[in-house]
């Protein structure tokens, strides 16, 4: 063999090995020039939003943008713009709005879009998170009084608990309401027997803020209501002394309420949407997220590893037992307009 | 008068007090059981780029509004046509309409502009100028229209008896006696189009969106005390402009707009 042979030959040789080392790092997937919107709620979550994938997508190139509005009102702008260019790319949404989403033909269907993490995306949306509904009550304002921890939704009609008692106007949602008809005979296709009991009670206090009714718990002024476990877990983080329970809705223990998303039809930047839920339904973006917000992922090993911590594991449902065991509305039979309809010829003040 | 000053100022005083209170909370803590100046210097750059934003466009909104309705009050107030009161109702009709359905009515619109010539202004500057211009002009056509029903015209005739132009009558002579009424139009649209909040939550988007809009967005869903710290800027920040036109052109003027005092 020449020397010149030999020496192509380690040339070659070489420049497989470089090849090999900086080929991998040039198939990083890039956006460079892509604007992705995303709707989304405001406040901490987007901006954890933000720095769990926003700067991911930054840092590949991408400019991110977030339209912040709560779901519905995120809606209304995609019927506002109907036939012309979508408001955003991107829909984080419950799963109160699945229905009405499914049926307008705003989102794609994802059974092409690159989401790995995703265990079936043959729909339109997937399922990001879970919301656990429940009770919250000041413990230590009830062992001031000597009351028994609540276990039922009916247990807050107490008279004894009368100003103390704050309870979730229906633009929060249906959750207690269908809750407390369950009690009695009633279901989310019939919430009449919760709203003639409530109306019973007539209680004081309807509470259409999440933000307000925790200076209430914090002022003392509210010792208990239903409420979901995210604000469980933020309130006690800032030293409320505050527990959870998840009360019996028929044969099952609290209720339970989905984060969707999803990619908006018509959209110019579909792969940089199909990356952003890939990237929200990673492990390590699913734990972080999820225990900052007090929601539980979809991702079993994040799931496993929130169960390690004690705050969370005090306030949640960290177990796929014990999700599975909570009652989840049937949002394709449910009719959330009638719901509100009889909400506000009953009870509205 | 304590108790009515009490009553006027507590909140204030109360919005102030908790964004004093050190620590991480979701919730409003007064009084603070811990004093820090912590929530002032984590006030996010994007409540500052909105305040300028709001700033910007309030002004603007304020210059705008006063463009249409000086002409507006000098038409109504003097002219003599059919129909003349039909036009001040119309004029006027913005400040029946709900701002929501305003909100609404501009995101079709602009829809509807898009499909039709390719201009859809929705998501910038001259969109929200135009809704808040909508709202805002009925405000200052009630105050220019005030102060020009108590002008003594005399003071034009004498003018243009001493060989004024009628654009210099105008200029020298009817506008210094009408300025309290443009003024106070000026401060009135200032204050509805910095406040505003529904019409800009349908035209805004993230690259315009107004403080207002922010502080919604951030209320909707969570609140830190950097909301209380800001929003006690800019009350610091108001105070000090109504100091600086009381120097400058004096609160009373703003109140003989409205009231039924001769200029």
């Amino acid at each position: 063999m020449t020397q010149t042979f030999r020496r192509w030959i380690g040339a070659l040789l070489l420049a497989g090995a470089a090849l090999a080392i900086v080929g991998p790092a040039t198939a990083e997937e890039r956006f460079d020039g892509v604007t992705i919107r995303v709707a989304t709620w405001g406040g901490s979550w987007r901006d954890r939003i933000h720095e769990l994938i926003g700067t991911e997508l930054e840092r590949r190139g991408a400019k991110v943008e977030y339209v912040v509005a709560n779901a519905l009102e995120n809606f209304n702008k995609l019927i506002a713009a109907r036939d012309s260019k979508p408001p955003f790319d991107v829909m984080e949404f419950q799963s109160d709005l699945w229905k009405p989403l499914l049926e307008s033909g705003f989102l794609m269907k994802l059974t092409n879009a690159d989401i790995p993490n995703a265990p079936t995306h043959d729909s339109v949306a997937v399922s990001t998170w879970t919301l656990e509904e429940g009770i919250v009550y000041n413990t230590e304002k009830f062992k001031e009084n000597g009351l028994p921890a609540p276990q039922r939704y009916s247990d807050l009609l107490d008279p004894k608990l009368a100003n103390r008692v704050a309870w979730p106007d229906i633009s929060y949602g249906p959750y207690a309401l269908i809750g407390l008809s369950t009690e009695f005979g009633g279901s989310e296709l019939d919430v009449d027997p919760g709203l003639a009991r409530l109306k019973q009670a007539a209680l004081p206090y309807f509470y259409r803020s999440s933000v307000e009714l925790s200076t209430k718990f914090a002022s003392g002024d509210v010792w208990v209501a239903p409420w979901h476990a995210g604000w469980a877990v933020r309130v006690k983080r800032a030293g409320l002394p505050v527990a959870m329970v998840f009360p019996q809705v028929k044969d099952r223990h609290g209720v339970i309420a989905s984060g969707m998303i999803g990619i908006v039809k018509d959209t110019e930047v579909e792969k940089a949407a199909a990356f952003w839920i890939n990237r929200y339904l990673s492990p390590e973006v699913q734990l972080a997220f999820c225990s900052a917000n007090g929601i539980a992922p979809v991702n079993p090993h994040a799931l496993e590893t929130m169960r390690g911590d004690p705050l969370l594991s005090s306030l949640m449902l960290l177990s796929p037992a014990d999700i599975a065991k909570a009652y989840a509305v049937d949002w394709n039979r449910i009719d959330l307009a009638d719901i509100v309809d009889k909400w506000n010829r009953t009870t509205a003040k | 008068m304590i108790a009515l000053y009490g009553f006027l100022f507590a909140p204030l005083v109360v919005v102030a007090g908790a964004s004093l209170a050190g620590g991480e909370r979701p919730y409003v803590s007064f009084p603070p059981d811990r004093l820090s100046f912590e929530w002032y210097g984590r006030i996010p750059a994007r409540y500052v780029e909105s305040i300028g934003l709001s700033v910007l466009l309030a002004g603007a909104t304020a210059v705008c509004a006063l463009a249409l309705a000086v002409p507006a009050a000098l038409g109504l107030v003097r002219g003599r046509f059919a129909g003349r009161e039909a036009v001040a109702l119309f004029l006027r009709a913005p400040l029946q309409i709900p701002f929501i359905v305003v909100g609404i009515a501009f995101l079709q619109l602009y829809y509807a502009l898009g499909a039709a010539v390719g201009i859809n202004p929705r998501g910038r500057f001259v969109g929200l100028l135009l809704g808040h211009v909508f709202l805002t002009t009925p405000y200052a056509l009630g105050t220019v229209t005030a102060v020009l029903q108590r002008f003594n015209r005399r003071l034009e005739e004498a003018a243009r008896t001493l060989g004024a132009t009628p654009w210099r009558t105008f200029r020298r002579v009817t506008l210094p006696v009408i300025m309290p009424g443009i003024y106070a139009g000026a401060l009135y649209a200032f204050i509805v189009s910095f406040g505003e909040v529904p019409v800009a939550l349908f035209l805004a988007n993230p690259r315009v969106a107004t403080f207002p809009v922010e502080l919604f967005g951030a209320l909707q869903f969570d609140f830190n005390p950097s909301l209380l710290a800001v929003s006690t800027l800019i009350l610091c920040l108001s105070l000090a402009i109504i100091v600086v036109f009381q120097r400058i052109i004096g609160i009373d003027a703003l109140l003989r707009a409205t009231a039924g005092r001769d200029p």
